[in-house]
């Protein structure tokens, strides 16, 4: 009965905070979506045509429709943890929402949780748009019905990564030291997790540090939906695992950490 | 005839913490007990850092106390239920107000967290922007008011969900006097709706008008209470004689205080005490007032 009452506050508090992210998005989403997209198109123009020109051909597809899902794939990194760092900084401590909000019923996990929503659909229109690009005009996602199923799968990717950089902002006390998390986690993440290069080709380091990335098991479900790869049930189970832990895991630890912070 | 149970009681309530970095562990709140009684406007008042904000923030749950209890509406203020947390609102000290939103939006997204239907909030919102003057700025964004007009949206936000028991954590510091008066009217009208008000201020003047009780802290402890009358009576008399040095001779042995350039003298009888001073005597005589007690149990040494 507990339990029924707690999830019932919990999902009737989240809704206020994502319509309060609903009302800024009405006067940012312009610049929001040019800002998540443009960098992800510098990437697949820059490599899909430059290096597209000397490698004809990536594990038996051409470069260009191997880049596009690592490319998709990416996006949610930088988006996600731009809005669980440097985001949450500002509305946690330098706007001074986190305690605006908490002087209501709202309790904290309910702001991590909306923030954590907001910011993963936010990454939607940028996906979309990156796909009908690619899909239609580049002619390079093979599937559509894999394209589709890929969303859902991105969106978790991106609940997971937004609970790991929460992980990252609950222990940063000077916001200077969020660029570490760009430098020193997603960037390496967006290298090494077989964007732009077959890992299975990769020397066996380089291979075994690439699984212990997020970004790998994104890819490694997300590339064979977009190109009709061969799936297997294995491979879809353990990385959505991987993925969902991720998310859970990250998620209740930044919310345990989060509070301490906040209410000591 | 049982008492009434108050809207806050605190027991032995402490709070100590750990400063980040090192250090020390400070003793922010050392033990302190009080009571507020619902439909009064009681004054928490104390230097900076003696307590005042710790204490408030406890009471709305924004820091862990470390000892003692703490109930509001008879309950642990740590554990209140959803439905307890909709009748309270709090007025903090700095304006966290949502800077991505315009003035109304304010409203409505601070009146959805305490659970209002958006039906209800259409009508209550301008209301409260009328209640408030500040219907002209409905759509502005909140960058764009003024201290005043900042201020005035976060009490008016703090009426949002109609609290019972409302927490003003220096609701007109950095105001002009306009602004002050308008508040002061509200809160006394919120005073006169049966809302029970807990109240911090550096301004003597104001918890004089508007507290019906005075709870002095220092240092962590409290050092007094009661209303300011009886606060007045018992640590000030009625009078204030602020005689400039040269102190005349063989003035009435009286409760004085040198405070440097002049010496206070605090007496009960106005009118006999000016007869004993020297018709050259530069002096200046006024009623004592709540300025008079809270340096005197303050002391009038500057803190950080």
């Amino acid at each position: 009965m507990t339990s029924v009452i707690y999830l019932r506050d919990f999902f009737a508090n989240i809704r206020p905070i994502l319509l309060r992210f609903g009302y800024e998005y009405r006067t940012v989403w312009k610049a929001q979506i040019v800002r998540d997209l443009i960098d992800r198109l510098l990437y697949l123009f820059a490599f899909g045509f430059g290096m597209g020109a000397l490698v004809t051909s990536m594990d038996g597809m051409p470069y260009l429709t191997f880049l596009v899902p690592g490319i998709a794939a990416s996006t949610g990194v930088f988006v996600m943890t731009m809005a669980m760092t440097y985001g949450v900084w500002e509305r946690s401590t330098s706007y001074k929402l986190y305690p605006a909000w908490l002087a209501t019923p709202v309790r904290l996990p309910q702001i991590l949780m909306a923030e954590l929503l907001y910011a993963t659909l936010r990454t939607l229109p940028s996906i979309l748009i990156l796909f009908l690009l690619a899909g239609f005009v580049l002619g390079a996602i093979p599937s559509f019905w894999g394209a589709v199923l890929a969303l859902p799968v991105l969106m978790l990717a991106n609940l997971a990564f937004g609970a790991i950089a929460m992980c990252f902002t609950v222990h940063i006390y000077r916001p200077l030291h969020f660029a570490y998390v760009n430098t020193l986690w997603a960037t390496p993440m967006f290298l090494f997790s077989g964007v732009f290069f077959d890992l299975s080709q990769a020397p066996a380091p380089l291979y075994w540090f690439s699984q212990a990335l997020p970004l790998t098991h994104v890819i490694s479900l997300v590339r064979p939906l977009l190109t009709g790869q061969e799936l297997t049930a294995l491979q879809v189970v353990t990385d959505l695992g991987v993925l969902l832990t991720l998310f859970i895991g990250g998620y209740a630890y930044a919310c345990w950490r989060f509070q301490k912070r906040l209410l000591d | 005839m049982t008492t009434p149970q108050p809207a806050i009681q605190a027991k032995g309530l402490t709070k100590t913490y750990k400063p980040r970095g090192g250090g020390p562990v400070v003793e922010a709140v050392k033990g302190i007990d009080f009571v507020v009684k619902k439909g009064t406007c009681t004054g928490l008042l104390g230097p900076n850092g003696a307590g005042k904000s710790t204490t408030m923030k406890m009471l709305m749950g924004l820091t862990q106390r470390s000892g003692g209890t703490l109930d509001i509406f008879g309950h642990d203020a740590a554990g209140l239920s959803r439905e307890e947390r909709t009748r309270i609102a709090l007025v903090p000290q700095d304006d966290n107000l949502d800077p991505d939103l315009t003035v109304s939006e304010n409203l409505m997204v601070y009146g959805m967290l305490f659970g209002i239907s958006r039906a209800v909030l259409k009508d209550r919102v301008p209301q409260i922007l009328q209640y408030m003057q500040l219907t002209e700025k409905a759509d502005a964004r909140v960058n764009q008011l003024s201290g005043g007009m900042k201020r005035r949206l976060t009490i008016g936000r703090a009426l949002v969900n109609d609290p019972d028991l409302l927490f003003l954590d220096e609701p007109t510091t950095g105001l002009d006097p306009q602004a002050r008066v308008m508040i002061w009217q509200r809160i006394l009208e919120l005073k006169k709706q049966g809302k029970t008000l807990l109240l911090t201020t550096h301004y003597m003047d104001e918890a004089q008008r508007l507290c019906d009780h005075i709870i002095m802290i220092d240092h962590g402890k409290v050092l007094d209470e009661g209303s300011p009358a009886q606060l007045i009576d018992k640590h000030v008399k009625k009078h204030v004689f602020d005689v400039t040095k040269p102190i005349p001779l063989d003035l009435p042995p009286v409760d004085s205080e040198d405070v440097g350039d002049s010496v206070l003298f605090y007496v009960e009888d106005g009118a006999t005490f000016r007869k004993k001073l020297p018709e050259d005597a530069t002096y200046l005589h006024r009623p004592a007032n709540m300025e008079d007690v809270f340096l005197r149990l303050t002391g009038r040494k500057l803190r950080d």
